[in-house]
């Protein structure tokens, strides 16, 4: 009935706060959207509604050269900032960018990172090895750069442990352990950014469905991030 | 090299071979009664219904509705329990059942369509044949009493006001509005965006994609119960005394009403146009402390009974009838005695 339905104001209200909050948000990883030179290093913040509404992220990169090619690699640490804990959090262990075709202002990159993420809820503890794939084209000026990205991420193995009260509740039989491919997400989002001298600043807003194109139950479809980077 | 890639791929092989499939019934769902056959079951109007009896046929039926859409007959099943020496087992044959898409009930539709309430199999009309084919089923040629909870005591309201002549009594449980202009009076429920339930929730989702029945009534309920702070509606105040279910059907859920649901996500029905035939005092239980499903929203809910009465359970909210399961078959009791 409705008054239970109703949970789903919890997807329109999440829409409003994006918008309302849009104005003063900071921040997503993938700093990047330039890549780094050989050598140069960069520290990321950022912060956004990413799987969580306040999704706060960290990241350490370093500029390779990889067949004539910039190559940039680098981790990634996430979690949601309400109510932080250890069970909540999504490292990319290795993430890598490699420009595929470059010119002076236009690149076009794959990116891939094998990934950690764990949660924990009054019914499970989740932890899940994965992998993401990504594509990034765009145009990246001296100033401004604009791009388009697609990610795709899957959770290839993924251990689920119940907790005695969700046996107690629902499904004593429930089989803990790990299962595959439980499930990903396909992600498209627009990129803008901004360079200072060592310092960029990068905003991201797009869409997330399953992989299999399928809305989410409750959340919110959308998704944004800003983040800035310090180059070194 | 040869040699290390064919390892590598034989590891991966048995690893990959090893692991659980979400989708398989009975891991992290239970089976339904279509992959269970040893459940007890009643095929009935194109579905398979999980069912179970108690009791002496030879008595008067008692049929069970529960809430959702959704739910599943386990959070009635105090119901038939005995207290203060007395269980409604004793004086009526007590049917639950868990309705179509719902707990171990067949499952139907697709989970997009349900996000746009367009699951044909799952639209009112289609419970209510249903529900009449039970009562056909067990009590043919005699009336029969209903007894549905939340959105179960509308269910049970439809049906009276469908076909009245079935109905002996019925008793209705904090339930949903009858009548869809009553649905737009409901205020909504407040969600805590900043709670760690929500962020748990939200987190969740890049774990465990809802591509099938398996995997999305698993999501649906974890993700219920990482949320369930909704205090002014439930307020289980005691976590010991949570709610159970087997399995919650989350295409039903969502699918909602159906097509009693608008383009704009509006209400338009009404289960009460032809109530007036039903003279026979109804009984409205409803607990005090819900503040969605108050007390003064049933009386004008209730109103549209011909006869009711109202009895309030103290200190419960929207799981009174698991919570004070025992309040409830005493309010029944009486109320049998009195209307049969």
């Amino acid at each position: 009935m409705k008054y239970y339905n109703k949970l789903s104001v919890i997807r329109h209200s999440f829409t409003l706060l994006f918008f309302f909050s849009s104005v003063n948000i900071m921040a997503q990883d993938q700093s990047m959207v330039g890549q780094l030179t050989e050598k140069e290093q960069s520290i990321d913040v950022y912060f956004g509604m990413d799987y969580s509404f306040s999704t706060v992220g960290v990241a350490y990169k370093r500029g390779f050269t990889f067949l004539n090619r910039p190559l940039t690699i680098g981790t990634d640490l996430a979690f949601p900032l309400i109510t932080p804990d250890l069970k909540d959090y999504r490292i990319k262990i290795i993430k890598s960018q490699l420009s595929v075709y470059r010119t002076k202002y236009f690149d076009f990159a794959v990116t891939y990172s094998p990934t950690l993420a764990g949660t924990g809820t009054k019914a499970q503890r989740i932890l899940a090895f994965g992998n993401e794939f990504g594509l990034l084209s765009g145009y990246w000026g001296p100033k401004w750069g604009f791009g388009l990205e697609v990610t795709a991420d899957m959770k290839n193995a993924t251990r689920i442990e119940h907790t005695s009260y969700y046996r107690e509740v629902v499904y004593e039989d429930i089989k803990d352990g790990w299962y595959k491919n439980t499930g990903g997400n396909i992600r498209y989002n627009v990129v803008v950014s901004r360079r200072f001298k060592r310092l960029d600043g990068s905003v991201r807003i797009g869409n997330s469905n399953t992989l299999k194109f399928k809305k989410y139950m409750f959340i919110p479809l959308y998704y944004f991030v800003i983040g800035s980077t310090y180059r070194f | 090299m040869i040699r290390k890639s064919a390892l590598i791929g034989i590891i991966m092989c048995l690893v990959s071979c090893s692991l659980m499939d979400p989708a398989e019934p009975g891991n992290l769902v239970p089976r339904t009664v279509d992959e269970d056959p040893s459940l007890p079951s009643l095929e009935v109007n194109g579905t398979n219904l999980h069912l179970q009896t108690f009791g002496n046929s030879e008595n008067p039926v008692l049929i069970f509705l529960h809430g959702g859409p959704g739910g599943d007959h386990r959070s009635l099943l105090r119901l038939k329990d005995r207290y203060n020496d007395y269980s409604l087992v004793d004086e009526y044959y007590c049917v639950f059942y868990d309705q179509r898409g719902a707990g171990l009930s067949r499952r139907h539709g697709l989970l997009e369509d349900a996000f746009d309430h367009d699951v044909k199999e799952l639209f009112p009309e289609v419970y209510l044949a249903d529900l009449h084919a039970i009562v056909e089923h067990f009590s043919p040629d005699d009336k029969v009493i209903l007894m549905g909870h939340s959105w179960g005591g509308a269910h049970a309201t439809y049906y009276v006001n469908t076909y009245p002549e079935k109905v002996a009594a019925v008793i209705v449980s904090e339930p949903g509005p009858f009548h869809s202009d009553d649905a737009d009076a409901i205020p909504n429920v407040n969600i805590k965006l900043f709670n760690e339930g929500v962020s748990d929730a939200m987190w969740n989702s890049q774990f465990i994609s809802a591509n099938d029945h398996e995997s999305a009534d698993y999501n649906f309920l974890t993700i219920i119960l990482a949320m369930n702070p909704i205090d002014e509606y439930h307020f289980v105040l005691d976590e010991k005394e949570s709610i159970k279910f087997w399995r919650y059907g989350a295409v039903a859920n969502l699918n909602d009403l159906g097509n009693a649901i608008n383009d704009n996500g509006e209400f338009h029905y009404d289960f009460t146009n032809n109530l007036s035939n039903f003279t026979t005092k109804a009984l409205c239980i409803n607990g005090s402390l819900n503040e969605i499903l108050t007390v003064e929203f049933q009386e004008d809910n209730m109103a549209r009974y011909p006869n009711y009465e109202i009895r309030i359970i103290e200190d419960v909210g929207h799981d009174l009838m698991w919570i004070r399961a025992d309040k409830h078959v005493e309010y029944i009791k009486e109320y049998l005695d009195e209307v049969l």
